[in-house]
């Protein structure tokens, strides 16, 4: 009676976690397809830490500004980020890949290793809305560094 | 060839001041649990001062041993542990996995040096304190046990940072917290398999000796004892 249950719990899990990655409504409807796939922007354009530190970062307001002030004004959400920049507010996007606090994770040295952002992050080129189509799990990470023969000591990553 | 990290302490310059151990509480998260807890042997210093009387008053002489965790190369903290939370990694550090640790405590009355600490509270800091907490250690959940780890965040990022110079890592180029603050020079931190290193050659010294090495516990941190008589 409990195996059953234990697999019926099993499948529903992971058809109600699986089916519908984590993709949480962002305060302005930016799309990375666009700013991508369509404009071809570099990814380091906006995330400018990520070759030269542990975090990638996110652009300040004032890089968004720096092209919308003159490009596709009229845009309801273009419109929405220059109140923002008027009010003097940041905008507070709402995370989608976070790790616990045990683990230590470097942008720079996986640039460095040439593991690309995709690798992680998946094809955001597609990606109207941010979507974790990756997740960062130690099995991810662990098989990935067995495969690239890159060190697999615990302590490369929690210490 | 993998670095082998050790640490050389001069006890000729060691004045006590401490500043060693500030640093360390400092860059390494580690809280405080207050008089009434520290009196019952829980208090958390992966590093301390140890303080030495010696003689009849007027005639007495005070010595002091910076002590921290001496990163056996035979560790008795290592065997003990169930979940292999203690392990030696290649570079001969003597790590501690937070994550792995399930808080048996094995490892901290197997060291004979008394530089393991377990996390009894749930660490807090008083604001504004925990807007100084190094974000590139972790801080240690209840029940865990914690200890010295010659600031492997440190050394983690030099060697990143070299790695993207495409070079070798110099010897002093890293520190950890307590090497860097020490105004006397009396901690020094480097590459033992490095023959050249100032650790090297310190720890070459004639008046150099490990502590406790009768256990054969084979440590890396070298002390040279005092020669002035004071």
């Amino acid at each position: 009676m409990l195996v059953p249950s234990a697999v019926a719990a099993i499948l529903f899990a992971r058809w109600a976690f699986g089916a519908h990655p984590y993709a949480p409504q962002q305060p302005i409807d930016f799309s990375h397809r666009v700013h991508v796939a369509d404009d071809k922007l570099d990814c380091e354009l906006c995330h400018s830490g990520a070759r030269r530190s542990p975090v990638a970062g996110i652009a300040p307001l004032e890089r968004c500004i720096g092209c919308h002030k003159y490009v596709l004004t009229p845009h309801p959400e273009v419109a929405k980020l220059r109140r923002m920049w008027e009010a003097g507010k940041p905008i507070w996007w709402t995370r989608v890949y976070t790790l616990p606090q045990f683990v230590r994770f470097d942008h720079a040295s996986h640039l460095l290793a040439k593991v690309g952002c995709e690798t992680c992050h998946g094809d955001v080129a597609s990606m109207d809305r941010i979507t974790r189509v990756v997740e960062p799990t130690m099995g991810a990470c662990v098989r990935c560094h067995r495969e690239r023969r890159a060190p697999d000591d615990c302590l490369t990553c929690h210490y | 060839m993998p670095h082998k990290w050790g640490m050389a302490v001069d006890l000729d310059t060691c004045t006590g001041c401490g500043a060693c151990v500030v640093a360390c509480h400092a860059e390494n998260n580690i809280p405080t649990v207050g008089p009434a807890q520290a009196a019952r042997g829980r208090a958390m210093h992966w590093l301390r001062v140890e303080r030495y009387w010696e003689g009849e008053f007027p005639d007495v002489r005070l010595k002091f041993r910076p002590v921290m965790c001496q990163q056996c190369d035979a560790a008795p903290c290592e065997p003990v542990c169930p979940t292999y939370a203690s392990h030696h990694t290649d570079e001969g550090l003597n790590a501690q996995v937070y994550n792995r640790c399930i808080g048996t405590r094995y490892c901290a009355n197997a060291c004979p040096y008394n530089v393991r600490f377990f996390d009894f509270f749930h660490s807090e800091w008083p604001k504004p304190l925990h807007l100084q907490l190094n974000p590139d250690v972790s801080v240690r959940e209840v029940g865990v046990m914690e200890k010295c780890t010659f600031c492997v965040q440190r050394i983690k990022a030099a060697e990143i940072a070299a790695k993207a110079e495409k070079r070798e890592l110099k010897d002093g180029e890293l520190q950890p917290a307590c090497a860097q603050s020490c105004a006397s020079r009396a901690l020094v931190f480097g590459d033992l398999s490095d023959p050249e290193s100032a650790v090297s050659r310190l720890s070459r010294s004639p008046r150099g000796g490990k502590l406790l090495e009768e256990l054969g516990t084979l440590p890396k941190v070298t002390y040279l004892e005092r020669q002035t008589q004071v």
